[in-house]
């Protein structure tokens, strides 16, 4: 079936779910046009979106490897950060989606594989500031240190981080409306230490982040937003956060 | 204009599928949560042509 499709966006969960959509039975590789760009947004592993290119190519389709950055408010308006690897045809086709939903793009490779590898380095950050950032709160509040006391002074102070600034305000306000949802870091940290594995590269601090997002997840948190890590500190503390959640 | 498909509706997927739709490009929409389908389609773009599309693409198309 030719397809009329110029450009496929797939913004899904992960590898899995990005191979579904465009490989599964009917997927959508088959209603692009010939030369048409998937843009592979979800974080994956850097062999899976080579892999990925390598299928697509064989489909007469073009792929670029396209995280994204920025979250829920930057992509409404236009201004995501995209670490963008692919050729320079990927590229050119991609350049209307590109314009319309980025405000930076970052060329990292001609190939697929080295926007992942970038991500997967973001996400190592993002998950480690994010536990760490509830960490720091709760230990606060053993201090006497009021939760939006924390956010006042630290967001101000040289041990904010991005992730502080936009998440903590969240447990201050006690509300967990899922942006970002607690079962992204499990998958994501698996993922850095994954091929951070196979590199025989020994990431520790990720690995402990990982796991208290596993330990969010058991405590049926997994669909609340990600800085309801920090209900673990609060329960294993027996401390009461913000709220009506505790 | 370009003829471009979102899958994924969610909290990036969705507003990437609106900025391209606002740039001037012909947009459909796709995620496993119906309700996501309907919010993109009514609130951002009541169109013909993308239901059509929306019909067809979903029919076609199987999710583990």
């Amino acid at each position: 079936m030719a397809g009329t499709l110029d450009a496929v966006v797939v913004v899904v969960l992960n590898a899995a779910q990005t191979e579904n959509v465009l490989f599964g039975p009917d997927g959508i590789v088959s209603l692009l046009k010939p030369g048409g760009v998937v843009l592979a947004c979800a974080t994956v592993p850097p062999d899976f979106a080579r892999d990925m290119e390598a299928r697509c190519a064989a489909h007469g389709v073009l792929y670029l490897d396209a995280p994204i950055s920025g979250g829920a408010a930057k992509a409404a308006s236009g201004q995501l950060s995209v670490m963008a690897s692919g050729s320079d045809k990927a590229f050119v086709a991609a350049k209307p989606v590109l314009d319309a939903a980025a405000e930076t793009v970052f060329t990292l490779g001609d190939s697929a594989g080295a926007g992942s590898a970038m991500k997967a380095v973001n996400q190592l950050l993002a998950g480690v500031h994010i536990a760490t950032m509830a960490e720091a709160l709760t230990f606060g509040m053993t201090q006497g240190v009021a939760p939006e006391k924390f956010v006042e002074v630290i967001s101000k102070c040289a041990g904010s981080s991005w992730m502080l600034e936009n998440r903590a305000p969240h447990i201050v306000d006690g509300d967990y409306t899922p942006l970002s949802s607690v079962n992204i870091w499990p998958k994501d940290l698996g993922i850095v230490l994954d091929i951070a594995k196979s590199a025989q590269f020994s990431a520790p601090i990720t690995a402990v982040a990982l796991q208290q997002f596993v330990a969010a997840a058991g405590m049926g948190l997994g669909g609340e937003d990600d800085a309801a890590v920090a209900k673990v500190y609060a329960r294993n503390a027996g401390l009461k956060l913000p709220g009506k959640a505790s | 204009m370009s003829n471009i498909a979102v899958f994924g509706l969610g909290a990036m997927g969705y507003g990437i599928a609106a900025s391209v739709l606002r740039a001037g490009h012909v947009t459909h929409g796709f995620d496993v949560v119906p309700a996501q389908v309907d919010r993109f389609r009514t609130k951002v773009v009541p169109q013909e042509r993308l239901v059509r599309w929306q019909a067809r693409l979903m029919r076609s198309l199987s999710w583990s």
